[in-house]
């Protein structure tokens, strides 16, 4: 048994002083885009939407102020300032509208803005958006019933109008390999091919000529760095920053216009290609994909030929870490409270299989891991992929990252990834080649699928299915004290509520199909669009349909409580017939005011998810494959996809709880409700292994849209060989013999924690994974905070 | 559900702990089995000892609810009392456990029987196929359970199962020996050689040990010695130097360390005792006074390693 020294490798010192720089930075807004944009609408008011969001990206492009600090070698940003987020109220503006005036002074996540900022934005530039983003289109249509739900909080199925659309597969390779110059050759090509006449040639027209100029705006900001760069070395203060800087003027000529020639010119290009996307669909969910995967060839053939060390490579991925820090997302209120902490998730995926099924794990993978254990930062998440024939080698060395505190990686099992894309339909290749994104969504290669587009409080549902439809908490004074409804038995109960939540669930559809129509028309993304497969050759924005595969999901919040609210009532009111439904109805009205006993009972004596306990586990399955049966029978989104089930939660699970009645399972009014996929926090309390076994009793293979399965573990679990090999065996066993999907953990134990919400300033670099997301854990609300401290510490006593 | 075959006996179980990492290889299931013939002042699991079901309170759980002393059929939940039960009275029933709605009142040791408890340990099968871990029988002394150790142990066996078995040694060789040909690997505690010592702190004679120790290594069952390291109590040069000169006779090299903790103290009020442990039990032994052992070890010519994995430097 040996004792681990826990030595993280440290960042060069060049690195040590940009990591701390964006630490340290504000957070601002950037304008211009916002202004360039709008402007390009009022400007070109006969153009298709299409091009005239083409003409305001290639303006920003142009105009935006642009510098190279000190020391760096990766350039280029995606706003105007050091740490900034533009702005997208075509999406949804009513929130910008009324908050302005608060970003500074909010407590959570505040963005910096100048006072002349301020009265631009709000003189000129918003209120060209008041009521016309395509948010305002979608709730002057909503009905009446579909209104109701979503006040409540029992279904919100607009996160669309707020990011999620960044969740798409991203081809880099094209950038890399033909450069934008390739792509406009590629539109041109076919723009001069689509034959005359009919509205569908008009629309594919527009679609070529956007992505055209939309791809010029991306090489200009490359070429003006590259002047700019060629500049500074004139004045450069070293002779060995000016030939940096002429190296950097030289490699912004080349990329991304031109094909990349080395493995830097390939991280810059993907970078300017990054930078770019940045200007549509506020994509704070957008995937860096398989990044080991396409910088790979570069990497190897400058190994070989002699112009790069695995050393020099580590200090460019340092960088490029670093640097994703810099771009940053506003969102108003709710948006800091559901995604607590960190709203903007930039996936790497690393390992995996091929499109052939044969292990891709390459020299990369342990560059990017070991730049995540030693950057430390937020972004970008990094996921890993593992499966059966993954090297012994990279499971040793994600083990070691895991369990070292450091809490930055996740870990997804392709077996059941892999099946669960080719379960809706995607070619195995494709499914194969799946990237991560969001928090914990996988996309198959070559999809289009906003996969988080609708969330859905199961715990509301049943609050209203026992109160005769209405909420028993509203905080828009929806709630009313209605009869309780009477069942001979648990099948009948159980029967009834489903058909309940069917009824909601297609209701959510049906509002998705308008906000996918909404994304057609008046959202389409000339800067993406080219990057995924199936577009260009079909002449189709994403939007509309344009990529090979394409996908939209649902995302259950709450699970865990659901689950064990209905074991509960099950147990009480069906099984034992110790109370009725109506006194069980009744002390969830009260929130157990005068009922601690039977809730204390509830807590500690019904059954629990996540203690391998089958009268809570069968209803956790029978809950997904019946969700399943009802996704597979809905009619394909508007953008002819599937639709798919996925089960994280962000921070809604806390955000959504606290407007969430008393449940059966024990839990209080306004209490969080359970995390991603997993058990209520602190309820499965016999140890990982049952609690895996529980949520295993979920086929994870019809949960395409993804999982988020969290655990926390005390460090001292950690503190030899043996725990962290018992720990690889652990998840070895979850994922390839149980068949579980993801896992992520949280290596701190309680005192810390506590510690930390005492002496925040101590602890400011303690990151900890929230659902799907890291996040520092002292700019957390007390809410997460606490939920994150409620989880089960592991610790082996 | 449960399957009962008519000879199906049943034994005494205090806890099932799953993902169990010290006490054996891999990822393992510790039964701790009831009932204990040594009461060793340092014993860190004092619910085990007695070899009968009890009741356990914890205070700071109760709301005041008094289901217990409606459902104690024994009349012995007193509620001036803050100790709560009338131990005098209790008949350890469980009926007050069964209806306490916060686990306030709870039951200390379960019947299983053998099949029962099979299934239980059966569910982490995969883990402990993952990791070369299985199932490990504790305490209490697991043999003083012995026809439903050997048939449990059995049962694994059939089962496919890893086994281990941590004993204090106490025990009928030829029970002992019995168990052999059902364990993968047995822990051996050995405390203190010298024999008043012995039977001053643990409160029984050691030579049924020693000698079972002896066997043990004679036949080449596959044993690892271990030492519960209790400051002054056992962690004392003389004693040290005694297991060295034992271990050296029979031919080991080598040893486990148990490092003690103190936290079991607020157990016994749980248990209604009041009496308190001295101050040297009160607090945990220290990594100087650990490392101290495996000094005083090495000195001998035996390699002493800490079953916890060494101290680690935070």
């Amino acid at each position: 048994m040996t004792t681990i020294t826990k030595q993280r490798r440290a960042l060069s010192q060049r690195l040590q002083h940009m990591r701390r720089r964006v630490i340290d930075a504000p957070r601002e807004l950037g304008i211009v885009r916002v202004r360039e944009v709008t402007n390009a609408i009022r400007n070109n008011r006969d153009l298709p939407r299409i091009i005239q969001f083409a003409l305001g990206v290639r303006e920003t492009l142009k105009k935006l102020p642009i510098d190279i600090s000190d020391s760096e070698l990766i350039v280029g940003k995606s706003t105007e300032k050091f740490k900034g987020s533009a702005l997208y109220p075509e999406l949804k503006s009513d929130g910008l509208i009324k908050e302005l005036d608060n970003f500074n002074e909010r407590t959570s996540m505040q963005f910096k803005l100048t006072d002349e900022e301020k009265r631009e934005l709000r003189e000129d530039i918003l209120p060209f958006w008041d009521g016309t983003s395509g948010f305002d289109k979608w709730a002057k249509q909503l009905d009446k019933d579909t209104d109701f739900l979503v006040r409540n909080l029992a279904i919100i199925p607009f996160n669309d109008f707020q990011g999620s659309t960044g969740l798409s597969y991203v081809d880099y390779r094209k950038v890399l390999e033909n450069g934008y110059e390739g792509i406009i050759g590629e539109a041109q090509a076919r723009l001069a091919g689509v034959s005359n006449g009919g509205p569908e040639a008009e629309d594919k027209r527009a679609f070529y000529k956007a992505v055209i100029i939309a791809a010029e705006g991306v090489i200009e900001l490359a070429k003006r760095h590259s002047r700019l760069a060629s500049e500074m070395a004139r004045t450069a203060p070293s002779e060995e920053r000016a030939k940096e800087l002429r190296e950097i003027a030289e490699i912004c000529a080349q990329v991304p216009a031109k094909p990349a020639r080395t493995f830097r010119e390939a991280v810059q290009s993907f970078w300017f290609t990054f930078c770019g996307l940045q200007q549509m669909d506020m994509p704070m969910e957008l995937p860096g994909a398989r990044i080991d995967q396409y910088l790979y060839p570069f990497y190897r053939r400058d190994v070989k030929e002699g112009r790069l060390s695995r050393e020099d490579a580590q200090e460019f991925i340092d960088e490029l870490f670093v640097r994703f820090n810099q771009v940053v997302f506003l969102g108003e209120y709710v948006i800091t409270r559901v995604v607590d902490g960190n709203s903007t998730r930039f996936d790497l995926t690393l390992g995996g299989v091929d499109r052939d099924g044969k292990d891709a794990t390459n020299e990369l993978s342990y560059v990017f891991l070991d730049a995540a254990d030693a950057v430390r930062l937020l972004h970008p998440s990094v996921t890993i992929r593992l499966h059966p024939d993954t090297p012994e080698s990279f499971f040793q060395a994600v083990g070691e990252v895991m369990t070292n505190g450091s809490n930055v990686v996740q870990v997804f099992n392709d077996n059941v990834i892999v099946e669960s894309f080719t379960r809706v339909g995607v070619p195995v290749e494709d499914a194969r080649d799946y990237v991560l994104t969001g928090c914990i969504q996988p996309l198959s290669g070559n999809m289009y699928g906003p996969s988080c587009s609708v969330f859905f409080n199961g715990p509301k549902i049943l609050e209203m299915f026992l109160n005769g439809g209405k909420p028993i908490l509203s905080l828009a004074g929806d709630d009313a004290d209605m009869p309780s409804p009477e069942y001979e038995s648990w099948e009948d109960f159980y029967a009834a509520f489903k058909d309940y939540y069917r009824s909601v669930l297609e209701r959510a559809f049906s509002q998705y199909r308008l906000v996918g129509d909404i994304q057609r028309r008046d959202l389409p993304n000339p800067v993406l669009s080219p990057l995924v497969p199936g577009s260009l050759e079909r002449g189709k924005d994403v939007k509309a349909g344009g990529a090979l595969n394409n996908a939209s999901g649902i995302a259950l919040v709450g699970n865990g409580t659901l689950i064990d609210s209905l074991a509960a009532i099950r147990d009480v009111v069906y099984t034992k017939k110790s109370h009725t439904l109506d006194e069980v109805v009744g002390w969830l009205k009260t929130d157990f005011e005068y009922n601690e006993e039977e809730r204390q009972a509830l807590r500690n004596h019904a059954p629990k998810f996540g203690t391998c306990d089958s009268r809570a586990d069968e209803i956790a399955k029978d809950l997904v494959d019946f969700t399943d049966e009802l996704l597979l029978s809905q009619p394909k989104t508007s953008r002819g996809g599937a639709h798919v089930l996925s089960m994280h939660t962000e921070a809604h699970h806390i955000y959504q709880g606290s407007m969430v009645a008393a449940s059966a399972d024990g839990r209080h009014a306004g209490e969080a409700m359970s995390p991603g996929c997993g058990p209520t926090s602190g309820m499965d309390k016999e140890g990982p292994t049952a609690s895996m076994q529980s949520v295993c009793a979920m086929d994870f293979t019809k949960m395409a849209g993804g999982s988020s399965y969290n655990q926390r573990y005390s460090p001292k679990m950690f503190d030899t060989e043996q725990g962290v090999q018992a720990f690889i065996s652990l998840l070895k066993a979850y994922f390839f013999k149980l068949g579980g999907q993801h896992l992520q953990i949280s290596t701190v134990d309680t005192e810390t924690l506590r510690d930390a919400q005492k002496n925040p300033a101590k602890y400011e670099d303690l990151l900890v994974r929230v659902t799907g997301y890291s996040a520092r854990f002292v700019e957390l609300t007390e809410a997460t905070q606490e939920e994150i401290i409620a989880r089960s510490e592991i610790c082996g006593c | 559900m449960d399957v009962h075959p008519e000879n199906d006996m049943t034994g005494l179980v205090l806890d099932i702990q799953r993902y169990s990492l010290d006490d054996g290889p891999g990822i393992r299931t510790t039964v701790f089995l009831k009932g204990c013939p040594l009461s060793c002042r340092w014993c860190q699991n004092p619910e085990s000892i007695s070899p009968a079901p009890e009741i356990g309170f914890r205070a700071e759980r109760c709301i005041g609810c008094r289901t217990c002393q409606k459902a104690c059929p024994a009349d012995a939940i007193m509620f001036d009392n803050a100790d709560r039960i009338d131990r005098g009275r209790c008949t350890a029933c469980g009926a007050c456990a069964e209806g306490c709605p916060s686990r306030a009142m709870f039951a200390v040791g379960k019947r299983y029987s053998i099949s029962k408890l099979l299934e239980e340990v059966k569910r982490d099968a995969a883990f402990y196929e993952e990791s070369g871990g299985g199932v490990t029988l504790s305490g209490g002394e697991p043999t003083l359970q012995f026809d439903f150790t050997l048939a449990f142990l059995k049962a694994c066996k059939e089962a496919g199962l890893n086994t281990a078995i941590e004993t204090n040694g106490l025990a009928a060789s030829d029970n002992l020996r019995k168990l052999l040909p059902y364990l993968d690997r047995i822990y051996f505690d050995l405390k203190i050689i010298n024999s008043v010592e012995h039977q001053r702190l643990t409160g029984a004679d050691n030579r049924q040990i020693l000698e079972n120790a002896r066997m043990l290594v004679e036949c080449r069952a596959p044993v690892d010695f271990r030492l519960p390291v209790v400051p002054s109590m056992t962690a004392n040069k003389a004693n040290i130097s005694e297991i060295g000169v034992f271990l050296k006779k029979v031919g080991v090299r080598e040893i486990g360390l148990c490092p003690y903790h103190e936290n079991w103290v607020t157990k016994l009020s749980w248990l209604g005792r009041r009496d308190s442990p001295p101050a040297e039990l009160q607090k945990p032994l220290t990594s100087e006074e650990l490392l101290s052992v495996i000094d005083m070890f090495s000195q001998e010519g035996i390699n002493a390693r800490s079953v916890e994995g060494e101290i680690a430097a935070r």
